[in-house]
């Protein structure tokens, strides 16, 4: 099978349609982060209960050994024969009962997988009758890949759902408090963003990640505005925007000038303040130019497991007058990044963006053999001979200038100092 | 239905297939949705890393389900197969097949005529245990491959169910390979580690009807030595040597001698009773270990797969390693094994780490790491262990010290 199945040209990428079709999924690294049940223990005091099939189940565990959130996690192992017969509902309420009774968290999310989903399962009645006897809120979700593409993914569906101990906490809204979506990991504690915000008059902002009960989470509700740094959130956000009149905007995780330069004054518009970065824009640029004038020469790819996206940061290596050679992404092209392709196509028109996924790819190495720098562990399983820098959310969550800081620094440690992939992969966890 | 908490589910059918077929330059396509192959690959195939497209994901979507769309995937399937220059395509079942009833041996044969490449399918589904989808796998393999009129060797041996979900690396089975030569035998077939330096990774398999013994070292063996015995007339031996006892008898098994007597005076521990669990011939192995060379005077078996066949009687065994205690548990319930291994009177626990967090907090029970591919998969991949022979000897030595 040629390589050349598997990529495609920036100029020749202009529609959805144009993404190279991967006849199998070829098993490439491009699913990191793709975790429900990660999603809904970012909710405080809940749990999580997964039924169904023991391999479905077993996904999930690695993720929960590899995260460390076991505690809070549990599995109900049914029977494909059970569930076809519609004898494994009495089942799923009685395990779940018994966990409820010796657990104090006051949610539970059940979470089934494809095969209830395709069998229609109604869970309904198990739901009433488990919310009646235990005094707790249970919600339904599913860890279903098979809906991919035609509904939204189960982790936005999870993050959802958080809405529900939103919509009817009594509010008191604040004007002075933003709340931070789409974040698995808080901020980090230098936060240019929260220094900037409080230098605005901004003076609390609301994470998830760092809400200890439900009683802090509902504080989101009274907040200003919601910043989204991730799209996983974009229904959450949604639905603050639409019922709850939550004024937001869209800042994805970048690395750019421009970008950033941009996303403050998205931000700067939805909290209704000026925000003043000229000063960290000016330093970080200061500092930042020799830094990228010293990676001037080395081979580049990009893979879609960074914070961020892909696109995004080669526009601005390339920009920056550095060599992008590949690009490796996941299923295509997001709504978001559209916009910045357009840009990317003219600046390096023959760049070659792959189907991470796609079987051509499997165990193709040698056509990059000459990439220096691999950003993503998924770019680093096929780029042999280049450093790695992982920049993985579970690394740091960084936002606006010190993010391109960062992004220098991680460059900087890989080349003198670098982790090899498998380590990455195998002993770091960054793939899952 | 099973509750876990700190465990994780054991590897299931499908994953056993993958495990049995992953070294034979196959593609074996997971008949499910997107992220079942990924997992399978990125979790409990270590050696997918770097490698070729082997195991892939049909990558089934709802509105498939609904209409039925084989069609399209025996396109991807034929496609994908025929440029990947592919030896074989395997399909195997997940739940979603199991649910809907997918008629994967029709599917298999329009690739196999579409192809002309060998192609078969396993019925797997998401819940049975790994070795029965690893032995499912051997036959199918056996069925398509296996050259009835391959030439006879009256030295020849088959080792049969050397997977990686029971055995782990290829390395650690090496010394019982190297072991087998120096004895005179010559190795025909592993089933599945192919010899290094062969072109053709499934001569082995091709040529394993001729040869004059089979050797079973996992529970995904049994069905298959059965088979070639019923077939070709191959008798097997079970037995995974752990160790200095388990080698001598194992060898003399194999010669069709009784097994020595056990040493009188083995090393000696303090330890009165340990608790083995894992894959059953292994488990037996270690048991045999902890015995008969340190002298361990109680020692139980947790078979965490099914022990049927290894126990049953059998014209076509000639000899076996494997034993039933009174204490022995066939299980892989997390709370009932919990509660094994805190017993007041066990002493030591030889199990995969992912157990360790079972034993109650102040459990005094010596606690010995063994890796089982099934349980940790990656997790505990690279750790530092051994079993066979004498590097198992030194090994469970080195943990006792």
């Amino acid at each position: 099978m040629l390589l050349d199945q598997a990529g495609v040209c920036a100029r020749d990428l202009r529609r959805k349609e144009d993404f190279p079709f991967a006849p199998l999924e070829g098993v490439g690294p491009n699913l990191a982060g793709w975790g429900v049940i990660e999603t809904c223990l970012l909710l405080p005091e809940s749990i999580c209960v997964m039924a169904g099939p023991s391999a479905c189940l077993r996904h999930s565990a690695f993720m929960a050994h590899a995260r460390g959130f076991t505690e809070r996690f549990y599995m109900l192992c049914l029977s494909e024969l059970d569930m076809t017969m519609g004898k494994h509902l009495e089942k799923v309420e009685r395990g779940v009962a018994d966990i409820a009774a010796r657990r104090s968290e006051k949610v539970i999310f059940l979470i089934v997988g494809c095969p209830d989903y395709i069998l229609g399962t109604d869970f309904t009645g198990v739901i009433a009758r488990l919310e009646q006897a235990t005094g707790k809120r249970v919600i339904l979700g599913a860890m279903a890949p098979i809906t991919i593409g035609l509904k939204d993914s189960p982790f936005t569906s999870a993050y959802t759902a958080f809405f529900d101990f939103l919509k009817d906490v009594p509010r008191s809204p604040d004007p002075n408090t933003v709340n931070l979506l789409g974040t698995f990991m808080p901020l980090s504690d230098s936060g240019e963003l929260y220094r900037t915000l409080a230098a605005a008059g901004v003076q609390e902002v609301l994470q998830i990640p760092l809400c200890s009960t439900l009683e802090q989470f509902g504080r989101m509700a009274s907040a200003r505005t919601s910043v989204v740094l991730h799209p996983l959130a974009n229904g959450l956000n949604g639905k603050l925007e639409k019922e709850l009149g939550l004024s937001s905007c869209f800042t994805p995780t970048a690395y750019g000038f421009p970008t950033i330069a941009e996303h403050y004054e998205r931000i700067s518009q939805a909290v209704g303040r000026t925000l003043d970065v000229s000063a960290v824009a000016e330093a970080a640029r200061a500092e930042a130019e020799p830094r990228l004038e010293a990676l001037r020469g080395k081979r580049i790819a990009i893979g879609c497991s960074i914070n961020g996206s892909p696109f995004e940061l080669a526009h601005f290596l390339l920009q920056s007058g550095l060599q992008v050679e590949a690009l490796f992404a996941r299923s295509g092209v997001r709504p978001f990044e559209w916009k910045i392709l357009d840009d990317l196509r003219d600046i390096k028109p023959d760049l070659m963006i792959y189907n991470a996924s796609h079987p051509a790819l499997c165990g193709r190495t040698e056509p990059f053999d000459h990439i220096d720098i691999a950003y993503g562990v998924d770019a680093g399983v096929f780029c042999v001979n280049a450093v790695n820098v992982p920049l993985s959310r579970y690394q740091e969550q960084k936002f606006g200038y010190e993010n391109t800081l960062w992004l220098l620094d991680q460059t900087e440690q890989a080349l003198a100092d670098p982790v090899s992939n498998y380590d990455w992969i195998y002993r770091h966890n960054f793939l899952i | 239905m099973q509750t876990y908490h700190q465990l994780l589910p054991l590897a299931t059918g499908y994953f056993g297939v993958s495990s049995a077929l992953y070294d034979f330059d196959g593609l074996v396509v997971i008949y499910g949705p997107a992220g079942g192959a990924w997992h399978i690959n990125i979790e409990d195939e270590p050696r997918w890393y770097r490698g070729p497209a082997t195991v892939v994901g049909a990558g089934i979507l709802e509105m498939d389900v609904i209409l039925g769309n084989e069609n399209k995937f025996i396109d991807n399937i034929v496609r994908a197969a025929s440029e990947l220059k592919r030896r074989f395509v395997a399909l195997t079942g997940t739940p979603i097949s199991e649910i809907i009833g997918t008629d994967l041996r029709g599917l298999a044969r329009m690739i196999e005529t579409r192809t002309g490449l060998p192609t078969f399918m396993t019925p797997t589904a998401g819940s049975e245990p790994y070795s029965q989808g690893a032995s499912k796998a051997f036959l199918a393999l056996a069925d398509k491959f296996m050259d009835p009129h391959a030439p006879k060797r009256p030295n020849g041996i088959n080792v049969l169910g050397a997977v990686h979900l029971s055995l782990g690396k290829e390395a650690h089975v090496q010394p019982l390979l190297d072991g087998l030569e120096k004895e005179g035998f010559e190795l025909v077939g592993v089933l599945s580690a192919p010899r290094p330096g062969g072109g053709d990774p499934l001569q082995g398999v091709r040529d394993a009807p001729g040869a004059a013994l089979n050797l079973v070292v996992s529970a995904s063996g049994v069905d298959l030595a059965e088979r070639m015995y019923a077939q070709y007339g191959v008798p097997y031996v079970t037995g995974l040597p752990v160790g200095r006892y388990g080698w001598a008898a194992l060898q003399a098994l194999l010669r069709g001698e009784e097994p020595p007597q056990a040493p009188a005076a083995p090393e000696r521990t303090n330890l009165r009773h340990a608790l083995v669990i894992g894959e059953p011939v292994m488990s037996e192995g270690v048991r045999c270990c902890l015995r008969h060379d340190f002298g361990v005077p109680a020692v139980d078996v947790v078979s965490v797969q099914p022990r049927g066949g290894l126990l049953q009687a059998s014209e076509a065994r000639r000899g076996s390693l494997m034993s039933s205690g009174p204490a022995d548990a066939e299980t892989d319930d997390e709370q009932e094994i919990a509660a094994l291994m805190n017993a007041p009177d066990v002493d030591c626990v030889v199990a995969d780490p992912c157990y360790r967090p079972l034993l109650e907090e102040g459990a005094a029970a010596r606690f010995i790491p063994l890796p089982h591919i099934a349980m940790s998969a990656r997790i505990h991949w690279d750790l530092p262990y051994e079993y066979a022979l004498e590097a198992g000897y030194g090994y469970v030595a080195e943990q006792l010290a």
